[in-house]
């Protein structure tokens, strides 16, 4: 465990430093605290504008910061052949596999967390809103960067046998789709065509279901209410969980036997 | 126990929109002894660098069977006792030299002050202790190279896998490294050098081994392989069917301005056939003057033979191993002879 935190270690270390990941993390930056300008409205629909362009923002910054970090850490190491001196000291593959993994996800979380500071204090300094109002958004944040966690293993999965190129453009269609994921189980029951039914539901559970994390509305709208919240966020939570951590283990099971 | 035993060692690539592979390395056997530094020599595509990744469990053999210190290739136990530095090694490059081996200290395991005290030491051992604080970005190749060295040195390895280690360095950074590897011979150490410095595997290395597309063409002791070359004797005041006789019985024989230089083999009999005979005729031996051949001229030897006899002349591995159909000798003096006699045709 120690070897996969050292890596990790570093892995956030040089994340930090790469420069179009910082310009993203600056863009939203910037992006959230100019929501601050949108004081035309009414108060109430200036914060539902804020509350929602914030939380859009920050997911959005964060799938590029996510899929663009995650997409290159496995092929630039072998590019660059730091993995060599690496793997010949006694660090096992799949140690260094999940150290880059839980790399890229520290590295998400410092940038999710960043913006998310920002957001928070443009919301808190609203009329009637202060740290009290702003702290139920920290639940929308929370399933962003779980969101953001199941799109990381998606991409390092990819990474052990896919170009950065090919995975950038699997890992944002899957993403896509994974957000469809009640409109392709709509289509899967409509149609009547095996081939058709089956292939829309292959899609709707073998695709990671991306839309379970959109959890806006509610933090948005104070009259929507959603029954049981906690027992979702807890479900959202374990499934994110269980299927990233299938996805690693798929993941490890390829880059034991790939040659670097 | 070797350090290193490779066992009809095969490594096949395939060949993209081709049905065929090709052999990067073709049923190498080779045994490294504890304690010796071991030149592995070859051309650009010979196949040194795969095998070391092989021995290194970064790829994995097609066929065949390679242990590291009695283990298989790529054991992790084994990875606690060797160390690799690779040709042009790359580091993190926002990190300080003492951030840089002091990671690497960590990947066995050692705490994070620990791991810093050994960067300290090391970087102070390669002549980098005033630069420990500079980002590895701003350092020349020479310096990379000597963050390089500090690295393999963190576990105090029994085995180093040395790839070009003196690769484009300048020439006091390459002889403080020369003078590093035979250092660490001194402590016991095992090393497996692949160089294209041959001068300096002359120097330093107990044994050589000499690859070309994939094959091993030629293994033995330096001085073995060094040795076994011509000596040259001068002679005056030799009669025209002296000459003849000397003609027909020496290896090579030139004559002008009444002095005669005859090569033959570093052999008594063979030396003492033609003194006989030039004494027997009267003539008077001026000097007899061994000719040592260096390395780099078994090297020439070993490759353009394959040049020269090869159907495809290419360079680059054998497509299924029928492009490098030369002999493979374990002795070298066999091939030696026979690399002789190309070079003659």
């Amino acid at each position: 465990m120690s070897t996969t935190w050292v890596i990790a270690r570093t892995t956030v270390g040089e994340a930090l430093r790469r420069k179009i990941l910082n310009a993203f993390l600056f863009v939203g930056i910037i992006m959230l605290i100019l929501t601050f300008a949108f004081s035309t409205f009414a108060p109430r629909e200036e914060l539902t504008l804020i509350k929602g362009m914030g939380l859009g923002i920050i997911s959005l910054a964060g799938i590029f910061i996510s899929i663009i970090l995650a997409i290159n850490l496995i092929p630039t190491e072998i590019e660059k052949r730091t993995i060599y001196t690496i793997l010949s000291k006694p660090v096992r593959r799949h140690e260094f596999l999940l150290g880059k993994y839980f790399g890229a996800i520290g590295t998400v979380l410092i940038n999710i967390g960043l913006m998310s500071l920002a957001f928070v204090i443009v919301v808190a300094i609203k009329p009637n809103q202060g740290l009290a109002g702003a702290l139920p958004l920290f639940k929308g944040i929370a399933m962003i960067y779980l969101q953001l966690v199941l799109l990381c293993s998606l991409a390092i999965f990819f990474s052990t046998f896919l170009s950065p190129l090919v995975n950038f453009f699997l890992t944002f269609s899957l993403f896509v789709i994974g957000n469809l994921s009640s409109f392709t189980q709509d289509l899967a029951k409509v149609n009547h065509n095996p081939l058709v039914k089956g292939f829309f539901t292959a899609i709707h559970f073998l695709v990671p279901n991306f839309g379970n994390f959109q959890f806006q509305n509610p933090l948005i709208n104070p009259s929507v209410v959603v029954e049981r919240e906690a027992m979702l966020l807890m479900s959202n939570t374990i499934y994110a969980l269980v299927y990233a951590a299938v996805l690693m283990i798929l993941a490890i099971l390829v880059f034991d036997r790939r040659e670097v | 126990m070797p350090a290193i035993e490779i066992k009809g060692l095969t490594k096949q690539y395939p060949v993209r929109l081709k049905r065929e592979a090709v052999n990067a390395v073709d049923n190498l056997n080779l045994t490294v002894e504890q304690g010796e530094i071991f030149g592995f020599l070859g051309p650009n595509g010979a196949g040194k660098t795969t095998t070391i990744k092989t021995l290194l469990g970064l790829i994995y053999p097609t066929t065949g069977e390679a242990y590291v210190l009695g283990a298989p290739a790529g054991d992790i136990s084994v990875k606690h006792r060797i160390a690799y530095l690779p040709e042009e090694p790359y580091f993190y490059e926002h990190m300080t030299a003492r951030e840089v081996v002091s990671f690497y200290a960590q990947l066995f395991g050692r705490k994070r002050a620990d791991a810093a005290r050994r960067a300290d030491e090391l970087l102070d051992l390669v002549g980098l202790k005033a630069d420990s604080t500079k980002t590895v970005r701003q350092f020349s190749k020479g310096m990379k190279q000597r963050v390089g060295i500090a690295q393999s040195l963190i576990n105090d390895p029994e085995l180093l896998f040395y790839d070009e280690p003196t690769s484009g360095l300048d020439p006091i950074s390459h002889r403080d490294i020369r003078d590093l590897i035979v250092h660490l011979k001194t402590q016991g150490k095992t090393i497996f050098l692949s160089s294209h410095q041959l001068t300096d595997v002359e120097l330093v290395c107990d044994r050589v081994s000499i690859m070309d597309r994939g094959v091993l063409k030629r293994m033995g002791r330096v001085d073995e392989l060094v040795s076994g070359g011509q000596v040259e004797i001068v002679a005056t005041g030799l009669e025209n069917g002296l000459r003849e006789k000397i003609q027909s019985a020496a290896q090579h024989s030139e004559f002008a301005d009444g002095r005669a230089v005859i090569l033959q083999p570093d052999d008594d009999a063979a030396v003492g056939q033609i003194v006989d005979m030039i004494r027997a005729g009267r003539g008077h031996v001026v000097s007899i003057t061994p000719k040592r051949k260096r390395l780099e001229d078994i090297f020439v030897e070993t490759v353009t033979e394959r040049i020269l006899v090869s159907p495809t002349g290419g360079n680059g591995a054998s497509a299924n191993g029928n492009g490098a159909s030369l002999t493979t000798s374990e002795s070298g003096v066999g091939n030696a002879a026979a690399s002789k006699e190309t070079s003659k045709q």
